[in-house]
C-alpha cells in the first residue's frame, strides 16, 4: 500500500514538473465570428481539414458572433474574422492602432429572413416602416400588440424574436431597418444562438424574429417566412437564392465577409486555407444554403489575397441594400470615409 | 382508567389511515422523482439511441448531422478530467488531512472549515467568471485544457476535501493512539496508518468529484470553449505532422515580386493542385540569393518524397549531401535549411526562380520532430457537454439527435462513476469494523 | 517500525538511530507545513474569486451608480443605449427559484421522512444512492430535457404557453434538487435518537405522528439547513434556465413567462466575446457578484444551522 502511495506521488511530482516544459506552438488557423457566416467556415475547416496534404494544419472556429470576432481580430487573436457585416469605425480605428491589417474578402451573399410561426394567418408581406415600428428603440415597452404597427393584424400579443448584440445580423438589420446599427429596443428574445430563436418562434403562434436564410431554410416545416417590400420598387419579395441575385430582395440581402489578418497570411496554413475557400468554397457554401458569389467575383478575391491588398470597401460603415454585383467593384480603403456611401 | 371508547377505536383506525396513505404518498413521490430519471434516460435514448455507435464515438464533429461524432470531445474531456484529477485530488486530500489531523482549534481553522463549506456552495458560474478573470486574462493561460482543468478542479476541491475528512474522521483514535505509542511521529501515523485505511473513502470521494466536472459546462462556456474543434491535441511525444511551410521571412516587397507565392510553391512541388506539404518524387529546385543583385546560387535536389512519409533524419541528411545546402533540426522541431553563399556567412534561406528580386524565404516547418511532454495542455479543446450544447444550440433538427446520443454518452460516463463510487462505499462499509 | 525493532541495539546504530529520528522530526516539519499550505490554498480560492469579481465590479460601478443598478426595471447592457437595472435578471432568478423550491422542498421533505422512518433498511440502502445519481445527472442534459420534453408537455396542459418558459425550467430544477434535499433532511433526521422515537411509539403515536411531530421537529436545524443549501443551489444553477428559460430579460413575476436570470445572462454574454475591459465584460461580473453574494448569505446560514444539529445529540 505505502509502496503505491509513494510512487503516485513520484509520479504526480514528475507531472507537475513536465507541466513547465515549454510548449510549441502548433500549426493551427484560428478563427472567430459571426454565427451566420459560421457554417459556411464550418464546411470549409471540414472539407479543409479532411486533405491529405493539409495533414497536421487544425482550424478552429469560434461562435462569438461578428462584433465579438472583430474584438478578438483587432487585438490580433485570430488569423480570421468572420462578419456578417462590413468592419465598423471603432473596430478599423483599433485595428489600426494595433498595427493590425487585414484584407477584406466577401465570400458569399444571405438573405436576411423575417419569420412568422406558420399557424400566423394574418401576415404574409412586410415592410421595412412595419418593421421599423416594431423594433425601433421607442417601441420599448409600447408597442407590445400587432394592430399597434399595422391596424389590419388583430389585437394581440406582439412576441419580438432577434439576434443578439455581438451579432453582425442585429448589426445588419438596425442598420436596415432603423437606420442605425445596435440602435434597437431591449425587450425581445436577443439571442447570439440561432436555434433560441428557431425554437421560440416556431412554438409561438404571435411572435416574429429574424434571422439567416440558412437557419430557416433549415426549418421550413417549422416557420413562415414573410416577403419583405422593396421600398424601391414597392414589390413584395420572398427571400430565394434568384431574389438574392438579381437584386430584389432589399434591403435584407446582404454580403458575408471573412477579414484576414495580413501577418496570418504570411503562415502558410492561414494562406492555404484562405485560397481553399476561395478557390473550392462556392460549391460547399451552396450546400449550406447560402448565394455563391459569381465565379469571377472569387477570382478577384484570389487577386486581393495574391496583391496582398488591405483596407475595406465600406470606409467603416455598414451599408444595407447592397448588390451583389456591387462589391467588388468598390475601392479599398483603409481609412474611414465620412459618409457611408 | 379511561376505558376505550368507540371514538378512540375509530381515532386509532383513522390515523392507521393516515399513516397508510403517508406511507403511499412517500413511496408515490420517491418513485415519481426516480420516474423522471428514468423518463429522462428514455427520452435521450428513444431520440439518440440510433445514432450511437462506433462512428459517432470515432469521428469529428461535423456540418452534416449524419456524419458529426464526438471524437474530439471525448478526448478533451478525458484530457480535462486528468488535469481536474490532478490539481483536485492532491490538494484534497492534503487539506483535508490537514484539517483532521494536523489543525488546532484556533480562528485560522474556523475560517477554513467556513470558507470550504461556502466554496461548496459557490454556483458554477462564478468559478467560470474566477477562471475567465484570474487564468484567461491575469495569468493569460488562454482557453486551454490546462485552463479548463484546473477551473473544475477547484469547483470540486470541496468535494474531495469533504470526503478526506468524513473518511479520517471514521478512523477510531485508537488506531492513531497505538501509532503514536509505537514512537511514530504524526506524519509516520498519516502516512502508515491513516492514510492507507482512509484510502477508499478518499478513492470514493474523488470519483464522485470527477462525475460532477464531467458534467459541468457553464464554467467553460464562461472561458469562451464554444468553437469548432475537429482535431487531436498534440499526443506527448507523438511525430509532428510535417510538411513545407513557405514564409516570408523576407520584407515582402511587392514591388520586386515578379511571381505569385503559389508559383513558387509549385516549384518546389511540382505540381500546381497541391503545391505542399506532400513533395511528390522528383526535382526540385532551391534556388537562393542573399540579397536582392547577387548571383544566384541554384541546387538541384532528388528527393525520394512518395506520400510525404519521408522520415526527418532522412530529409535532413538528403539536404546535407548537397554541397550547398545544409540542414538542422532546431529544438522546436523546426527544420531549417541554410545555404551557402561562398565567401559570405550562411545566409536566411530564401528561395526564388526568377533573377529579379528576392521573393520569399523559406523554411521547412513546423512539422516534424516530435511534440513536447505536455504540449497538449495549452492546446484548445472540446468537452462533451459543450459539444452537446452547441448541438442543442443547432436550429438543424437533426443535430438534436446528436445532442440527445451526446448526453447519452455523458450519462452513461457519470452514471458509471456514481455507480463505481456506490458500490465502493458498499463494499467499504461491509468489510471495514474497527 | 518493525525494522527498528529487530535490529540488534548496538552503540553505533543508536547514533544511527537518533539521525534517523532528526530526520524523520524533519519531515514531519516540511508536511506540516505542505498540508497547511494545501488547506490554505482554499482560502487563497475564495480570495482569487472575491479579487476578481469585485475588481471588475468596481470598474462597473464606476460607470453605473449602484442606486440605478439595484432599481433600475431594464437589462440591456449589450444594447445601445445600455441599460444596467439588475431588476428583470433578480426577479428570473427569483422566480425559478421559487417554482423549484415548489417542487423540491415538498418531495425532498416526504422522501426524507419516508425513508428516514418508513423504508426498510435495505430499501434504503438501494434507493438512496438511486436518488443521488438524479443529482449526478449533468446539468445540460437536464435543460435539453426540459426543453425537449418537458415545455411540450406543459404546452398540451397549459394552452398559450411560450416555447421558452420559467414554468419548465423550475420544475426540472425542482426534480434536480431533490436529492440534495431529501438527503441532507434525511441525515438530519436519522441523527435524531433513536430513543425520541421509542417515547413516542411507547405513547402510541403512529409513524406518521412520529415522524411529523417529533423527529421532523427534533431535526429542524438540519432540516433547515437542507432547505437553505437547496436555495443557494437554484440561484446558482445555470444550463437548466439558459436553455429552457429564454434569454429576455423581463420583469414579471408570472412563472409562464419567458425570463433571464442572473446566471443565464452571465452564459448568452460569455457566448458572445465581450472584450477585457469594456462595460459589457464588467458587467458580466457586476452580475456575478451580485449572484456570489446572494448565494454567500444563504451558504452560510446553511453552514451554521448544520453545525448547530450535528452538535446537537
Amino acid at each position: 500500500m505505502n509502496h503505491r502511495i509513494t510512487l503516485l506521488f513520484a509520479f504526480y511530482s514528475a507531472l507537475v514538473l513536465f507541466m513547465h516544459a515549454p510548449a510549441h506552438a502548433q500549426t493551427m488557423v484560428r478563427i472567430d465570428g459571426s454565427s451566420t457566416v459560421y457554417p459556411i467556415i464550418e464546411a470549409v475547416a471540414e472539407e479543409f481539414q479532411a486533405k491529405r496534404e493539409h495533414r497536421g494544419i487544425k482550424v478552429t472556429v469560434g461562435i462569438s458572433g461578428t462584433g465579438g470576432g472583430f474584438k478578438k481580430f483587432v487585438r490580433g487573436e485570430i488569423d480570421i474574422s468572420n462578419a456578417s457585416r462590413p468592419i465598423l469605425v471603432n473596430e478599423l480605428l483599433e485595428a489600426r492602432q494595433n498595427g493590425i491589417e487585414f484584407i477584406e474578402l466577401p465570400v458569399a451573399f444571405d438573405a436576411l429572413t423575417v419569420v412568422v410561426n406558420p399557424r400566423n394567418d394574418f401576415v404574409t408581406q412586410i415592410t421595412v416602416d412595419e418593421l421599423r415600428k416594431m423594433w425601433e428603440p421607442a417601441a420599448q415597452g409600447k408597442v407590445m400588440r400587432w394592430n399597434q404597427v399595422n391596424p389590419s393584424w388583430p389585437d394581440e400579443n406582439l412576441n419580438l424574436y432577434g439576434a443578439g448584440s455581438d451579432s453582425g445580423t442585429f448589426d445588419y438589420f438596425t442598420e436596415a431597418v432603423n437606420g442605425k446599427a445596435k440602435s434597437s429596443r431591449g425587450d425581445f428574445t436577443a439571442s447570439e444562438d440561432d436555434n433560441t430563436l428557431v425554437q421560440g418562434v416556431s412554438r409561438d403562434r404571435l411572435a416574429i424574429g429574424y434571422f439567416g436564410y440558412a437557419y430557416y431554410a433549415e426549418n421550413k416545416d417549422k416557420l413562415k417566412a414573410l416577403a419583405i417590400v422593396n421600398p424601391a420598387t414597392g414589390k413584395a419579395v420572398y427571400p430565394s437564392e434568384a431574389a438574392v441575385k438579381d437584386g430584389t430582395y432589399a434591403p435584407m440581402s446582404r454580403p458575408a465577409f471573412i477579414y484576414v489578418n495580413k501577418k496570418s497570411l504570411e503562415k502558410s496554413e492561414v494562406r492555404r486555407f484562405v485560397e481553399f475557400l476561395l478557390k473550392e468554397g462556392a460549391p460547399l457554401v451552396e450546400e449550406v444554403k447560402y448565394v455563391p458569389l459569381p465565379a469571377e467575383a472569387y477570382e478577384k478575391a484570389l487577386d486581393r489575397v495574391r496583391k496582398l491588398e488591405t483596407g475595406t470597401a465600406f470606409g467603416g460603415h455598414n451599408i444595407a441594400g447592397l448588390h451583389i454585383d456591387e462589391i467588388f467593384s468598390r475601392p479599398l480603403s483603409n481609412d474611414v470615409s465620412d459618409s457611408p456611401r | 382508567m379511561a376505558t376505550l371508547t368507540d371514538a378512540h377505536i375509530s381515532g386509532i383506525a383513522r390515523r392507521r389511515r393516515i399513516d397508510l396513505c403517508f406511507a403511499v404518498a412517500g413511496a408515490v413521490v420517491l418513485t415519481l422523482a426516480l420516474g423522471v430519471l428514468v423518463a429522462l434516460v428514455t427520452n435521450l435514448a428513444k431520440d439518440g439511441a440510433a445514432r450511437l455507435g462506433w462512428d459517432f464515438l470515432t469521428s469529428f464533429p461535423s456540418r452534416r448531422a449524419g456524419d458529426a461524432g464526438v471524437k474530439s470531445a471525448i478526448v478533451g474531456t478525458a484530457l480535462v478530467m486528468f488535469v481536474t484529477a490532478c490539481t483536485a485530488i492532491p490538494l484534497g486530500i492534503a487539506a483535508g488531512l490537514y484539517l483532521e489531523e494536523y489543525a488546532r482549534k484556533n480562528w485560522f481553522t474556523a475560517i477554513v472549515e467556513i470558507n470550504i463549506a461556502n466554496l461548496a456552495g459557490v454556483p458554477s458560474i462564478i468559478w467560470g467568471l474566477m477562471a475567465l478573470g484570474l487564468f484567461v486574462y491575469w495569468m493569460n493561460l488562454g482557453r486551454s485544457i490546462l485552463t479548463a482543468g484546473l477551473t473544475l478542479g477547484l469547483l470540486v476541491l470541496p468535494i474531495v476535501i469533504v470526503a478526506t475528512r468524513e473518511a479520517v474522521r471514521a478512523i477510531p483514535q485508537i488506531i492513531r493512539e497505538a501509532s503514536y505509542a509505537c514512537g511514530a511521529t504524526r506524519l509516520q501515523t498519516v502516512w502508515h496508518h491513516i492514510l492507507p485505511y482512509s484510502l477508499s473513502g478518499i478513492i470514493t470521494g474523488s470519483i464522485i468529484a470527477l462525475s460532477r466536472a464531467i458534467g459541468e459546462t457553464a464554467p467553460l462556456i464562461t472561458i469562451g470553449a464554444l468553437t469548432y474543434i475537429a482535431f487531436l491535441p498534440p499526443p506527448p511525444f507523438g511525430e509532428r505532422p510535417w510538411h513545407y511551410d513557405v514564409e516570408s521571412r523576407a520584407t515582402f516587397d511587392t514591388a520586386q515580386r515578379t511571381q505569385p507565392l503559389e508559383d513558387v510553391s509549385r516549384d518546389i512541388s511540382g505540381s500546381h493542385d497541391s503545391p505542399t506539404p506532400s513533395l511528390r518524387d522528383g526535382e526540385i529546385t532551391f534556388a537562393w540569393r542573399l540579397d536582392p543583385g547577387t548571383p544566384i546560387t541554384q541546387s538541384r535536389l532528388s528527393l525520394p518524397l512518395s506520400s510525404g512519409s519521408m522520415s526527418l533524419s532522412d530529409l535532413v541528411s538528403a539536404i546535407d549531401a548537397d554541397e550547398n545546402l545544409a540542414a538542422t533540426i532546431s529544438r522546436a522541431g523546426r527544420l531549417r535549411i541554410t545555404a551557402d553563399a561562398p565567401g559570405e556567412d550562411p545566409g536566411e534561406f530564401c528561395i526564388t526562380n526568377d533573377t529579379t528580386g528576392l521573393i520569399e524565404a523559406f523554411s521547412i516547418a513546423p512539422g516534424g520532430g516530435r511534440y513536447g511532454a505536455t504540449d497538449w495542455i495549452m492546446s484548445e479543446f472540446t468537452v462533451l457537454p459543450i459539444q452537446m450544447f452547441n448541438w442543442v444550440s443547432r436550429p438543424d433538427s437533426r443535430f438534436q439527435v446528436n445532442a440527445a446520443a451526446t448526453g447519452l454518452v455523458l450519462l452513461t460516463l457519470t452514471l458509471m462513476m456514481n455507480g463505481i463510487a456506490i458500490w465502493l462505499r458498499y463494499r467499504l462499509r461491509r468489510s471495514i469494523s474497527w | 517500525m518493525s525494522k527498528a525493532a529487530t535490529t540488534p541495539v548496538t552503540l553505533a546504530p543508536a547514533a544511527a538511530a537518533a539521525g534517523s529520528l532528526r530526520r524523520n522530526k524533519r519531515y514531519a516539519a516540511v508536511a506540516e507545513v505542505v498540508l497547511f499550505l494545501a488547506a490554505a490554498s482554499s482560502v487563497l480560492i475564495t480570495i482569487g474569486i472575491v479579487a476578481v469579481l469585485t475588481y471588475e465590479s468596481a470598474s462597473f460601478f464606476e460607470h453605473v451608480s449602484v442606486r440605478e443598478f439595484l432599481t433600475g426595471r431594464e437589462w440591456t447592457p449589450l444594447f445601445e443605449p445600455p441599460k444596467f437595472g439588475i431588476l428583470p435578471l433578480l426577479s428570473g432568478t427569483l422566480v425559478t427559484t421559487a417554482v423549484a423550491l415548489c417542487v423540491a422542498i415538498p418531495a425532498g421533505t416526504i422522501i426524507a421522512v419516508w425513508l428516514s422512518e418508513y423504508a426498510p433498511y435495505k430499501f434504503r440502502e438501494a434507493l438512496k444512492p438511486a436518488l443521488e445519481l438524479l443529482s449526478a445527472v449533468p446539468t445540460v442534459v437536464f435543460g435539453y430535457f426540459a426543453l425537449q420534453l418537458v415545455t411540450p408537455l406543459l404546452q398540451k396542459i397549459i394552452p398559450g404557453l411560450p416555447g421558452f418558459n420559467m414554468l419548465s425550467a423550475g420544475l426540472v430544477m425542482g426534480v434536480m434538487i431533490i436529492p440534495y434535499v431529501a438527503s441532507l433532511s434525511e441525515d438530519a433526521m436519522r441523527a435524531v435518537p433513536i430513543a425520541l422515537r421509542e417515547g413516542a411509539y411507547a405513547m402510541g403515536a403512529t409513524r406518521v405522528q412520529t415522524a411529523w411531530k417529533v423527529v421532523f421537529p427534533a431535526a429542524l436545524s438540519g432540516i433547515s439547513a437542507a432547505y437553505i443549501l437547496a436555495v443557494a443551489r437554484a440561484l446558482g444553477e445555470t444550463m437548466v434556465v439558459a436553455i429552457a428559460a429564454g434569454q429576455e430579460p423581463t420583469l414579471t413575476i408570472d412563472p409562464r413567462d419567458k425570463a433571464e436570470t442572473i446566471s443565464a445572462f452571465i452564459v448568452r454574454a460569455s457566448l458572445g466575446d465581450q472584450p477585457h475591459g469594456s462595460i459589457g465584460y464588467q458587467s458580466i461580473f457586476a452580475a456575478g457578484l451580485s449572484l456570489a453574494l446572494m448565494t454567500l448569505v444563504f451558504n452560510i446560514a446553511g453552514f451554521f444551522l448544520r453545525r448547530r444539529f450535528r452538535e446537537a445529540y
